[in-house]
């Protein structure tokens, strides 16, 4: 008894859930650019876009299930503002300012495939450069606020994560778009839906 | 069935690193380790020395200490350093204030 009262199990749940968010979200991107860069092929394309989106809303419940047990959480005194709200928490508000910029643009582009009809397909992939400031916003988060990821930790994670993201957004920039092979307009698939 | 396996995998995945970090997580034995001990402060000009108490607190003994980074932000005041008065004036807060 006196052992499990003394697990913070809200700060674990916390922890765990910032860092398995902060994953998927990770997963997600690097999606998004193979797919664009075309690295990952060029037939499953349907297939890896329904799974960008997947991560993206699976990562969004884990950034939930992160701020609602930091509200539970009885040493960080976080109440609603702290997690809703950019700089109004009392904990270093600048570093978790970042990490609530980052969901609520996490949380945009989520949406924004819903909105395509409506916003547009060159307006979507505008959007869809907030994508970059949200996981550079969400890693800066990690490595300052992180209770895990000080020192060689926070290194290695920086490793892991921005590294082959980075190759791959070079990738992007360096190498030119395989223009989309014309086909016949009887023979062009139907667009993938909500997409 | 792509939106459960992602669930399943994620709740998975969750439980695992809750369950290293408690893993990892020290328990920290009731109230915090402080050795109290009473020294002499002599006194001004000549005068009668002082007693004073003082608490010589280990590290890791504030909440969150759990993990070795919070542990070094907790055991800012080490072993061996006296600190007077009520371990309360600690920050209460040890987890990443480095």
């Amino acid at each position: 008894m006196s052992t499990l009262a003394a697990v913070p199990i809200a700060w674990l749940v916390a922890r765990a859930a910032g860092l398995v968010a902060l994953g998927l979200l990770t997963l997600s991107v690097w999606l998004g650019l193979g797919m664009s860069t075309r690295v990952l092929g060029p037939r499953r394309q349907k297939a890896l876009f329904a799974w960008h989106r997947t991560l993206i809303w699976t990562g969004l419940s884990m950034i939930a299930l992160h701020a609602i047990a930091l509200l539970f959480d009885p040493t960080i005194h976080f109440g609603l503002a702290a997690v809703l709200v950019p700089l109004a928490a009392p904990w270093h508000p600048a570093a978790v300012a970042a990490g609530v910029v980052a969901a609520w643009l996490a949380l945009m582009l989520a949406v924004s495939f819903r909105m395509r009809k409506w916003i547009g397909q060159r307006g979507w992939r505008r959007l869809h450069y907030a994508s970059f400031v949200a996981f550079v916003l969400s890693v800066g988060h990690a490595l300052t606020v992180g209770t895990d990821l000080h020192g060689v930790g926070g290194r290695i994670l920086a490793a892991v994560v921005l590294g082959p993201t980075l190759w791959l957004v070079l990738l992007r920039v360096l190498a030119p778009t395989p223009a989309p092979k014309r086909r016949p307009a009887a023979a062009l698939p139907s667009t993938p839906s909500g997409t | 069935m792509r939106r459960i396996w992602a669930a399943v995998i994620t709740v998975w995945a969750t439980l695992a690193v809750v369950a290293a970090l408690a893993w990892s997580h020290q328990p920290v034995s009731g109230a915090p380790r402080a050795t109290p001990i009473t020294i002499l402060v002599p006194g001004k000009s000549g005068g009668a020395p002082h007693r004073m108490r003082v608490l010589l607190l280990s590290a890791g003994s504030p909440a969150h200490s759990a993990t070795h980074s919070s542990q070094t932000a907790g055991g800012s005041v080490t072993a061996g350093t006296a600190f007077v008065g009520s371990p309360s004036a600690l920050p209460h807060v040890a987890t990443g204030s480095s």
